[in-house]
């Protein structure tokens, strides 16, 4: 979770960048690179600014870690699949506009590459979890129950 | 002295070698001087990925993920018999890619906690049930 809040700490100032509230971006390394690539065609190409989005995800990950709790794997299953689910494409979004910026724009944004590492490391974990409630989904059918009401959580396995 | 056994323990070749190569392949273009090249375009595609996939392959039990890197340093090995490579592209290109095949074997493997891994899902072994037994 800590480090979800990070992703979505840096997601968010990017974003008030994408959104005209801040004039300038802090980029300690690539010159204008940080300007060329929040301001790329790419970063638009949907309604809301890619960093918005990300920032959105982040935000997400960080509420369903505190809603689930330490032992979600077994008492909600469901949310962790969920999650499982979404931060692989998360990460893969990451990983492709890591690629992007150098070859379709010349440029790179320090912050937005420390954001997509933020996102892959966050894929490890959440695969770690999603495997122990699979495990224990497997578990509890092996052992007669009803996966399908374990995976919501209705019944102790 | 303990502090410094442990982490070295838990370092992985497979995966120290990834994101530095990756890394490596990243910047090499814009130092060498051929990102306006085909073999430059194909460093900053092949980098970010060869990153990505060893810092999946850090978690115990994505680690057989780094094997997706051999391939990948295949490709940079052959690349320069089939894009123009300068001789700088084409040296960087062939020493990381055996690098990261020679290294793709050594990244540890799926820990006994994890008690089967994936494979387990498929119902020929007990798969565990409780959160005590998995040391999380």
């Amino acid at each position: 979770m800590g480090l979800a809040l990070v992703g979505a700490a840096i997601a968010g100032y990017l974003s008030l960048y994408q959104f005209d509230v801040l004039q300038t971006v802090w980029e300690p390394f690539f010159g204008e690179g940080s300007r060329t690539v929040l301001s790329s065609p790419v970063s638009r190409l949907l309604p809301i600014p890619d960093a918005a989005l990300g920032a959105l995800g982040y935000l997400i990950d960080a509420g369903s870690g505190v809603v689930g709790g330490q032992d979600r794997w077994r008492r909600r299953p469901w949310l962790v699949v969920v999650f499982g689910l979404a931060v692989g494409p998360f990460g893969a979004t990451s990983i492709v506009l890591v690629i992007l910026q150098p070859v379709a724009f010349g440029a790179f944004c320090s912050l937005c590459l420390v954001s997509a590492l933020i996102s892959v490391l966050m894929i490890g974990p959440a695969m770690d979890e999603l495997l122990a409630s699979l495990q224990y989904l497997r578990r509890v059918h092996d052992q007669g129950g009803s996966a399908w009401r374990a995976l919501w959580g209705r019944c102790d396995g | 002295m303990a502090g410094v056994v442990g982490p070295m323990r838990r370092l992985k070749l497979a995966q120290a070698v990834g994101v530095a190569g990756g890394v490596a392949l990243m910047v090499a273009p814009a130092i060498l001087a051929y990102a306006a090249r085909p073999a430059g375009d194909l460093h900053r595609v092949v980098g970010p990925l060869v990153v990505s996939v060893a810092l999946i392959a850090l978690s115990g039990v994505t680690v057989g993920v780094r094997w997706v890197n051999l391939p990948l340093g295949a490709a940079l090995v052959v690349a320069p018999a089939i894009v123009a490579h300068t001789a700088g592209a084409a040296v960087t290109g062939v020493v990381i890619g055996l690098a990261l095949m020679a290294a793709t074997p050594f990244g540890g493997r799926l820990g006994k906690r994890f008690d089967g891994g994936w494979w387990a899902l498929r119902g020929h072994r007990q798969a565990p049930v409780g959160k005590a037994q998995r040391k999380r």
